[in-house]
C-alpha cells in the first residue's frame, strides 16, 4: 500500500508539472509610468540605422524655404514656392548601410524622372564631390528628357553622406525652372550640413592609433595599390618594397638608371617645405625658405587632384653612380593622405622620361582611397 | 646471465637520462652567432610576454607546420635563424620556401605549378599578390562556415602572407640597409638638432627627419609585435611598444629608448654578417634587460627551455614504448617486459607532469584554458588512471591502455597546436581562475575517464577477438577496470557538467542554455548513467559492458571536438575542417569495433 | 485494481525504463543540439527540449505529427521512474545513501530546470553612458503599447503581448475608448521605403506613416545576434467608425500618434518591457583589451542604483563575473554597443535559482560516498 501511495504522489506531482507548461503568458497588461524624457532611451538595439539617434546629421536652410513637419522616416521637410505657384519638395532621409550603392541612388532618382540609368563608367561624371565640413557629399544634378507633370520637366538635385552605417539622402525635386534657379543656394545649403556628436573620421583615428594597434591589420596595403594607373612605355614595374605602392625602373643608355616610387603616408606627412626640403637634401642641396617655394615649384592638376610638382637637379655627381642626380617629384594631398610621387635617377634620363612622368601623374585614379581609408579604420 | 639481468636497469635508467637532456648538447644553431640569447629577449605578442623564440617557432608554425625549417642542402634552419634572418636580411630570406600550400585550388588560381615539397617562397608571391588580396576579398564577403575550402585555404594563405610580411618589417623597414646607421642618425637630429631643423621650417621637430618619421611610422603600422619593454619591472604590458612607436616617442622623451638602439644594432650587425658586433650588442641588450626587467626575461628565458625540452614531444615517443613494450609482454616474458614498460609510463609520465607544470607557471593560469590544453590535459588524466590501475593488476593491460590513449591525445594536441601560440589570452568571460580550475578540470578528467574506459574494452574486444590471450582472470579484471573508471567517469562528468552550470548562472545567469558544449557534456553525463544503470539492472553482462563503453568513445569525441563543428554556441572554438573527416573516421572504427565484439571470442569464457 | 496498480509501478520503477528513458534523452539532446544550426538555439530548445512531443513537418504540409517524446514528457516520466524505484525497492539503508543522495539531486536538477522554464524571465538592459533607466527589455518577445500621453503627470500604458497579437482578430480593453482590429501581423519583416520599392503592392496602411512603407515578411530569425523585425496592421474603430489603420513596427523609432475622445494615444510596436520598481542608471562602462589584441579582458559598468522605496542611492560596479543581485533581480554585464558608450545588461529573475546548487551539493556528496565506498570495498577484497 505504501508504494502505491507513492506512486500516486509521483503521478500526481507529474500531472501538476504537466499543467504548468500551459500557463497563459498572452495577457494584456495596464501600468503608469513616469513620462520619458530621454527620448534616446527609447531607442531600439538595431533597429535601422535610419530611424536611430546617433550622431546628428544638422544643416541650415535658406529662409525662403518652408519647414514641414517631419513624419515619419524623413528627417526633414522643406517646401519651396516659385512665383507662378509651382511647388519644390525637399525631402531628407536616411537609411542604414549604403542603400546600394551610390549608383543605384543615382539610378533611382534617374528613375523617379523617367531618365534611363548610367553605367558606372559614366557615374563620376554625373556627380560633382562637394564638401561640408570635412565631409564628401555628393551632388547630383538630373533633369529630365521630357515633360513630366503639368508638362513640365522635372529636375532633380540630389545630395548623399555616406557615414558609418547610415546613407543620407537630400533630395528636391520639382520643376524644371524653379529647381534649376535654386541649385546655387542648394549647394550651399548642402555645404551647411554638419554631422556632431563623433564624427566617423575622428572615431576611426582612435581605432588606428597607433597605441591600440589591433593585432590583425591586413597591412598588404602596400602590396596592393589602392589606386589604378597606367604604366608608361618604357617602365619597368619593381617587386614591391615597403612603403611603396608602385615602384618602376627606367633604364637609359649607357647604364644610367632612374627610380620612380608612389608613397601614400597618412597626415600631411610634413609639409610642402618640409618635402621639398628633403628631396634638396637628397640631391646635397641647400634647403630653401618659404618664400623661394613658389619659385622652384609649380602645380599640376590632374584629374581633380592637385599635385605640388618641383624639379631639382645635383649641383655635383653624386654617389653610387658619380653622375649628376635629378628628382622630379609630386606630392598631393587626398582626405587624410598625401600621395608622393617621385622620380630619381641620372641627370639626362629624367630629363627623358619627365613626359612620361607628367602622363603617368595624369593617368593616376586615386578615386577610391576614401574606401581605403575605411577598411584601414576598421582594422 | 645474472650479471646482464641486474645490469639492464641501469643502462636502461642511463638511456632515459640521455633522452632527458639530449637537447642541451645542441650547439648554437649559427655557428658564431649568440642567435640562442637573442631568442630568450622577451617581446609583447597578442597580449602575452613572450620570448622571441616562441614568436619563430609559432610563426613558421603557422607558415609551413614545422618549427624548422628544411633547406635544400639537406640541412636544417632553426625558427630563430630564419626569423633573423627574415627581420634582419630579408631579401635572403624570401627565397625561403616557408609557406606550404597544399590546396591544389589555390595552386592553380595563383598559377603556381605543383613543386615537390609544396613549399613556396615569398619572391613567388610577390607578382601574384593582388591575385592573392582579390582571391581573399572574395572569400572575406561569404559567411566563415559557407566557404569551400578553396576560399578557406586562400584565406588562411593571405592571413599568412599578412604575417610574413608583418614579421619582416618588424625591427626595420625591410628595404634598410644600415638600420643602426639610420636610427643614430636620427637619434642626433632630435638630440641635437632641433633648433637647427626648426629653423627650416615651422611645423615641428620632424622635418629634418622627416624621412625617417615616415619610415618609422610606417614600421609602427606594420609590426607583428611589440619588442621595446618599459623601463622597469613595474611597467604594465600596455606600456611596451613596437620598434616605430617607441623610435617615434623619442622625440618626446630622452632620447631613443635603450632597448630600440639594440634592436637597431643587432639587425645591422646580422645584416652585415659581422658576428662579433651581433653579439656584443646581444650582450649589452641582455645586460639591460637583466638590470631593468630580470624577472619577466628570467621567465622568457624559461619559456626558451621549455620550448627546447619540448616535453609533450619526449612523453610522446615514451609513450609508443611504453605501448609496444607492454604488448610483447603479452607474448613473452610478461613479468619483466611488463615491469620495464611500468616504469617507462611513469618516466613518460613524469615528463609529461613537467610539461603541464611548466604550461601552469608560465600561463598563470590552470591546466585547461583552450583546445589544445584539454588534449594534453585528457592523455594526462588518462595515463594517470592507467597508471593507477597497473600499481593494482600488474598485468599490462593499464600500461597499454594509458600509453595509447597517451599517445593519442598528444598528437591530436600536436595538431592543434598549427595554429599558433598555444598560450593564448583568455576572453574577458573565461578569465576566472577558479572555475577553470574547477569546472574545466573536472569535464576533462571526465573525458579522461570515458576514454579510458573505452578503450580498455576495445583492449578487451582486440584481445577476445582476434587472439587467444584474452583468459578469463583478464577478462574478468578487464571488466572490473572499465565499471571502476565508469564510476570515475560518471563522477567528474557530472559534477564538471553541474559547476559549469553554475558557473554560467555567476557569469550570466543562466543555469542551463542548452548549449552545444553543454549538451555535448551532458550527453557524457547520461551516457555514463546509462552504461552504470544496464549494468546495475542486468541488462548487460561483460562483453556488453565492453560495447558500451566503446559507444562512450564516440560520445566523449562528439562532446570535445564534434560539438565544435557545429560553428554555433558560446563555447565554439571555430571551424576545424580538417580535423572533420578524422573525428568521423574515428567514430566509424568505434562502431566497427562494436559489431566485431558479437564475434565468437577466440578463447570462450565460461558464462557465469 | 491495486494489483494492476503494482504491476504498473513494477513497470515504472525498473531500471530497464530508467535505460531507456535515459538513451531516448540522449537522442533527443543529440538532434536537439543539430538542429541548432537550422532552427537557432531558442526554437530548438522549445522544440525539443521544452516540449512534450517533437514534431515532425513535412517540408509544405500544412500538418505535423509527434515523432520523438520531447523533455516535458522525457522529464516527468524520469521523474517518476525515479521515485517510483525508491518508494518500492529501496530500502533506507547505509548503505544507499550514496545513491538515495545523486538520487535526490538529480530530482532537484529536473524541477529547477522546470521551475525555470516556468518561472524565470530573462531580459536586457541596454543603456546609454549617462541615462537612466526604469525598466528591461525582452530581446526576442515584442509588444504593442498603446500609450495614452494626455496625463501631465504619467503615461497610462496598455501593453499587448506579440503572442495575442497574432492570435487574436479584435482586441478591446477596458482602459481603452476603442477596440484594435489586427488587419496583419507578421512576426518578421523587412521594411523599406515604398520610394525605394515602387513595384510593391499598396499598403494596407491608411495612416501614419505605414503607406511610405513596404513590409515584406520574411522568416524568422535563427541567428543569435539577430533581432526579428515584427510588424502589423492595426486598425482602430471607435463607436464612430474607425479611426483609419496604422503600420506598427519594431523597427520604426517614433510612436505615432493620434487623438481621440481629448486624449492623446501613441501607438508603439516595441520589445516587451518590464518595469521595475527602481531605477538604475549608467555611469560609465569599460571595456579593457589585452594589449596588442583585440581580445577582451574585462568589461565593466559602473551604476547607480536608485530606489526610493528603500531609500537605497548607491553606486555599484557590475563586470564579468561579478552580477549584482538586488530586489530578486540579477544584474550581468552581457555585451556592449556603439563603439563602447552604450553598455547592455542581462536582467534575470529567477526564484529558483538556488535550486542547482542545492543539487549540485547533492550529487557530489552522494557520489563521493557512494564511489568511496566502493573503492574502499574494492581495496578491502584486494587485501584479503
Amino acid at each position: 500500500m505504501r508504494c502505491t501511495g507513492l506512486l500516486g504522489a509521483a503521478l500526481g506531482a507529474a500531472i501538476a508539472l504537466f499543467c504548468f507548461p500551459g500557463c497563459d503568458k498572452s495577457k494584456i497588461e495596464i501600468y503608469r509610468v513616469e513620462k520619458e524624457h530621454d527620448s534616446q532611451t527609447s531607442q531600439m538595439p538595431g533597429a535601422p540605422g535610419g530611424m536611430s539617434g546617433r550622431g546628428a546629421v544638422i544643416w541650415q536652410a535658406p529662409t525662403d524655404w518652408e519647414e514641414q513637419p517631419a513624419s515619419g522616416p524623413r528627417r526633414g521637410t522643406f517646401k519651396i514656392h516659385g512665383k507662378d505657384g509651382s511647388e519644390a519638395e525637399l525631402s531628407i532621409t536616411a537609411f542604414p548601410g549604403d542603400v546600394g550603392g551610390l549608383l543605384a541612388n543615382v539610378n533611382r532618382w534617374r528613375g523617379q524622372i523617367q531618365l534611363p540609368p548610367l553605367a558606372q563608367s559614366d557615374l563620376a561624371q554625373a556627380t560633382t564631390p562637394l564638401s561640408a565640413s570635412g565631409r564628401a557629399i555628393l551632388f547630383v544634378d538630373i533633369v529630365s528628357a521630357k515633360p513630366i507633370k503639368d508638362g513640365k520637366k522635372s529636375r532633380i538635385l540630389g545630395g548623399t553622406l555616406a557615414l558609418d552605417d547610415e546613407t543620407w539622402f537630400f533630395k528636391l525635386i520639382g520643376p524644371d525652372e524653379l529647381v534649376g534657379a535654386q541649385k546655387e543656394q542648394f549647394k550651399r545649403f548642402l555645404e551647411t550640413i554638419k554631422v556632431e556628436g563623433t564624427p566617423a573620421l575622428a572615431s576611426s583615428a582612435e581605432n588606428t592609433g597607433s597605441k591600440t594597434n589591433a593585432p590583425t591589420p591586413p597591412t598588404l596595403a602596400p602590396i596592393t595599390p589602392p589606386f589604378e594607373y597606367k604604366t608608361p612605355p618604357g617602365w619597368i614595374p619593381q617587386p614591391l618594397a615597403p612603403m611603396r605602392l608602385a615602384s618602376f625602373k627606367v633604364a637609359g643608355s649607357n647604364g644610367a638608371e632612374a627610380d620612380i616610387s608612389v608613397v601614400s603616408l597618412a597626415g600631411i606627412a610634413g609639409g610642402d617645405l618640409a618635402n621639398i626640403n628633403r628631396w634638396r637634401d637628397q640631391l646635397k642641396l641647400p634647403p630653401v625658405s618659404e618664400t623661394e617655394l613658389a619659385s622652384i615649384s609649380s602645380h599640376l592638376n590632374a584629374r581633380g587632384h592637385d599635385f605640388l610638382v618641383t624639379d631639382l637637379v645635383s649641383t655635383e655627381p653624386l654617389p653610387p653612380s658619380q653622375r649628376k642626380m635629378r628628382i622630379v617629384a609630386a606630392a598631393s594631398q587626398q582626405g587624410e593622405q598625401t600621395w608622393f610621387v617621385k622620380m630619381t635617377g641620372d641627370v639626362d634620363l629624367v630629363e627623358a622620361q619627365k613626359n612620361h612622368f607628367f602622363d603617368f601623374l595624369r593617368g593616376l585614379s586615386i578615386s577610391d582611397i576614401s574606401r581605403s581609408d575605411e577598411s584601414a579604420a576598421h582594422q | 646471465m645474472k650479471s646482464w639481468k641486474k645490469l639492464m636497469p641501469w643502462f636502461v635508467a642511463a638511456l632515459c637520462f640521455y633522452f632527458l637532456i639530449a637537447f642541451s648538447f645542441e650547439g648554437e644553431p649559427k655557428a658564431g652567432y649568440a642567435l640562442r640569447e637573442f631568442s630568450r629577449f622577451p617581446v609583447l605578442l597578442n597580449g602575452r610576454i613572450k620570448p622571441l623564440d616562441t614568436v619563430a617557432r609559432t610563426s613558421l608554425l603557422i607558415l609551413c607546420g614545422k618549427q624548422s625549417l628544411r633547406v635544400d642542402d639537406g640541412q636544417s634552419l632553426s625558427a630563430i635563424e630564419w626569423l633573423t634572418e627574415l627581420m634582419a636580411r630579408p631579401e635572403a630570406a624570401d627565397d625561403r620556401k616557408v609557406f606550404k600550400i597544399t590546396n591544389p585550388d589555390t595552386l592553380g588560381a595563383l598559377g603556381l605549378q605543383e613543386e615537390e615539397n609544396k613549399n613556396y617562397s615569398f619572391s613567388q608571391f610577390v607578382p601574384r599578390a593582388r591575385d592573392i588580396e582579390r582571391q581573399a576579398e572574395l572569400a572575406n564577403n561569404v559567411e566563415e562556415q559557407l566557404r569551400t575550402p578553396f576560399q578557406r585555404d586562400i584565406v588562411k594563405l593571405y592571413e599568412r602572407v599578412t604575417l610574413y610580411f608583418r614579421l619582416k618589417n618588424s625591427l626595420q623597414v625591410a628595404d634598410t640597409d644600415d638600420f643602426q646607421a639610420e636610427v643614430e642618425a636620427y637619434g642626433k637630429t632630435i638630440a641635437s638638432g632641433l633648433a637647427i631643423t626648426k629653423s627650416a621650417s615651422n611645423s615641428g621637430p620632424f622635418e629634418a627627419g622627416s624621412d625617417a618619421a615616415q619610415r618609422f611610422s610606417f614600421l609602427a603600422q606594420t609590426a607583428y609585435f611589440f619588442p621595446v619593454p618599459p623601463a622597469s619591472q613595474s611597467g604594465k604590458a600596455e606600456e611596451w611598444k613596437k620598434m616605430g612607436e617607441s623610435l617615434i616617442a623619442a622625440t618626446k622623451e630622452t632620447g631613443i629608448a635603450p632597448p630600440a638602439r639594440a634592436y637597431a644594432a643587432i639587425v645591422s650587425a646580422y645584416r652585415k654578417q659581422d658576428a662579433a658586433a651581433f653579439n656584443s650588442a646581444v650582450a649589452d641588450y641582455r645586460a639591460w634587460l637583466r638590470e631593468h626587467i630580470g624577472k619577466t626575461t628570467r621567465t622568457a628565458q624559461l619559456e626558451v627551455f621549455f620550448n627546447a625540452f619540448a616535453p609533450f614531444y619526449k612523453s610522446m615517443t615514451l609513450y609508443v614504448l611504453v605501448f609496444i613494450l607492454a604488448c610483447v609482454s603479452w607474448l613473452v616474458r610478461p613479468g619483466a617486459l611488463g615491469r620495464y614498460a611500468f616504469y617507462l609510463l611513469i618516466f613518460g609520465f613524469a615528463i609529461h607532469t613537467t610539461g603541464l607544470l611548466f604550461r601552469i607557471y608560465l600561463e598563470g593560469r590552470p591546466p585547461v584554458t583552450n583546445l589544445y590544453s584539454s588534449a594534453v590535459f585528457i592523455g594526462w588524466g588518462a595515463v594517470l588512471l592507467g597508471i593507477i590501475l597497473e600499481r593494482f593488476y600488474r598485468n599490462g593491460i593499464g600500461s597499454a591502455t594509458a600509453s595509447i590513449l597517451g599517445f593519442l591525445t598528444l598528437l591530436i594536441a600536436h595538431h592543434l597546436s598549427l595554429d599558433g601560440d598555444t598560450m593564448e589570452m583568455m576572453r574577458a568571460v573565461l578569465d576566472t581562475n577558479g572555475w577553470l580550475a574547477t569546472h574545466v578540470v573536472c569535464i576533462t578528467l571526465g573525458y579522461a575517464s570515458t576514454y579510458l574506459a573505452g578503450f580498455l574494452a576495445l583492449m578487451y574486444i582486440v584481445r577476445g577477438v582476434f587472439t587467444s590471450s584474452l583468459d578469463e582472470e583478464t577478462a574478468t579484471s578487464l571488466s572490473r577496470m572499465v565499471y571502476g573508471i565508469v564510476c570515475f567517469a560518471t563522477l567528474f562528468s557530472f559534477v564538471g557538467t553541474i559547476l559549469g552550470g553554475i558557473w554560467a548562472d555567476q557569469s550570466w545567469g543562466r543555469f542551463w542554455g542548452w548549449d552545444p558544449k553543454e549538451n555535448g557534456a551532458l550527453l557524457i553525463v547520461l551516457w555514463n548513467a546509462i552504461i552504470l544503470h544496464a549494468r546495475w539492472g542486468g541488462l548487460v553482462r561483460q562483453r556488453g559492458l565492453m560495447v558500451l563503453a566503446v559507444f562512450g568513445n564516440i560520445v566523449t569525441s562528439w562532446s570535445w571536438f564534434g560539438v565544435n563543428m557545429l560553428g554555433i554556441g558560446l563555447h565554439s572554438y571555430g571551424f576545424m575542417d580538417k580535423a572533420f573527416p578524422w573525428l568521423i573516421a574515428f567514430m566509424l572504427t568505434q562502431v566497427l569495433m562494436m559489431a566485431l565484439a558479437a564475434l565468437p571470442l577466440k578463447s570462450p569464457l565460461p558464462r557465469k | 485494481m491495486v494489483r494492476y496498480l503494482k504491476a504498473c509501478g513494477r513497470g515504472l520503477s525498473s531500471l530497464r525504463l530508467t535505460v531507456v528513458l535515459l538513451g531516448l534523452s540522449m537522442v533527443m539532446i543529440f538532434f536537439g543540439t543539430l538542429d541548432q544550426v537550422h532552427l537557432g538555439i531558442h526554437a530548438a530548445q522549445a522544440k525539443y527540449f521544452r516540449s512534450l512531443f517533437v514534431f515532425w513537418q513535412p517540408a509544405g504540409a500544412g500538418w505535423s505529427i509527434p515523432v520523438f517524446p520531447g523533455g516535458y514528457l522525457i522529464g516527468p516520466l524520469l521523474f517518476m521512474n525515479l521515485v517510483a524505484a525508491h518508494g518500492m525497492r529501496f530500502k533506507l539503508a547505509a548503505k544507499k545513501i550514496g545513491i538515495f543522495l545523486i538520487h535526490a539531486g538529480v530530482v532537484v536538477l529536473l524541477l529547477g530546470e522546470l521551475f525555470t522554464g516556468l518561472f524565470a524571465k530573462e531580459s536586457m538592459m541596454r543603456m546609454d553612458i549617462g541615462t537612466a533607466q526604469t525598466y528591461s527589455e525582452a530581446p526576442r518577445e515584442t509588444e504593442l503599447a498603446v500609450i495614452d500621453t494626455s496625463s501631465n503627470e504619467d503615461d497610462l500604458v496598455v501593453a499587448i503581448p506579440e503572442s495575442l497579437l497574432a492570435r487574436a482578430t479584435v482586441i478591446q480593453h477596458p482602459a481603452l475608448p476603442f477596440t484594435l482590429k489586427i488587419v496583419k501581423f507578421m512576426a518578421n519583416t523587412s521594411l523599406a521605403m515604398r520610394s525605394q520599392a515602387p513595384n510593391s503592392p499598396p499598403s494596407l496602411a491608411t495612416t501614419g506613416i505605414g503607406p511610405n512603407v513596404v513590409a515584406k515578411e520574411i522568416p524568422r530569425t535563427v541567428k543569435q545576434d539577430e533581432r526579428d523585425l515584427t510588424t502589423a496592421f492595426v486598425q482602430i474603430n471607435t463607436v464612430q467608425g474607425p479611426l483609419g489603420t496604422w503600420l506598427v513596427s519594431n523597427a520604426l523609432g517614433a510612436p505615432q500618434a493620434f487623438t481621440y475622445d481629448g486624449h492623446t494615444y501613441e501607438l508603439r510596436m516595441r520589445q516587451k518591457r518590464y518595469y521595475k520598481p527602481f531605477t538604475i542608471k549608467l555611469l560609465d562602462f569599460r571595456h579593457d583589451i589585452y594589449p596588442g589584441t583585440d581580445i577582451p579582458k574585462n568589461f565593466s559598468s559602473r551604476i547607480r542604483l536608485i530606489d526610493s522605496r528603500q531609500k537605497e542611492d548607491r553606486n555599484v560596479l557590475i563586470y564579468m563575473n561579478s552580477p549584482l543581485r538586488y530586489s530578486g533581480y540579477t544584474f550581468y554585464q552581457a555585451g556592449f554597443d556603439n563603439s563602447d558608450k552604450t553598455s547592455i545588461l542581462q536582467v534575470v529573475k529567477n526564484p529558483t535559482f538556488l535550486l542547482p546548487y542545492i543539487a549540485c551539493g547533492l550529487v557530489g556528496a552522494g557520489l563521493l560516498t557512494q564511489f568511496s565506498m566502493h573503492l574502499v570495498g574494492f581495496l578491502r577484497r584486494r587485501r584479503a
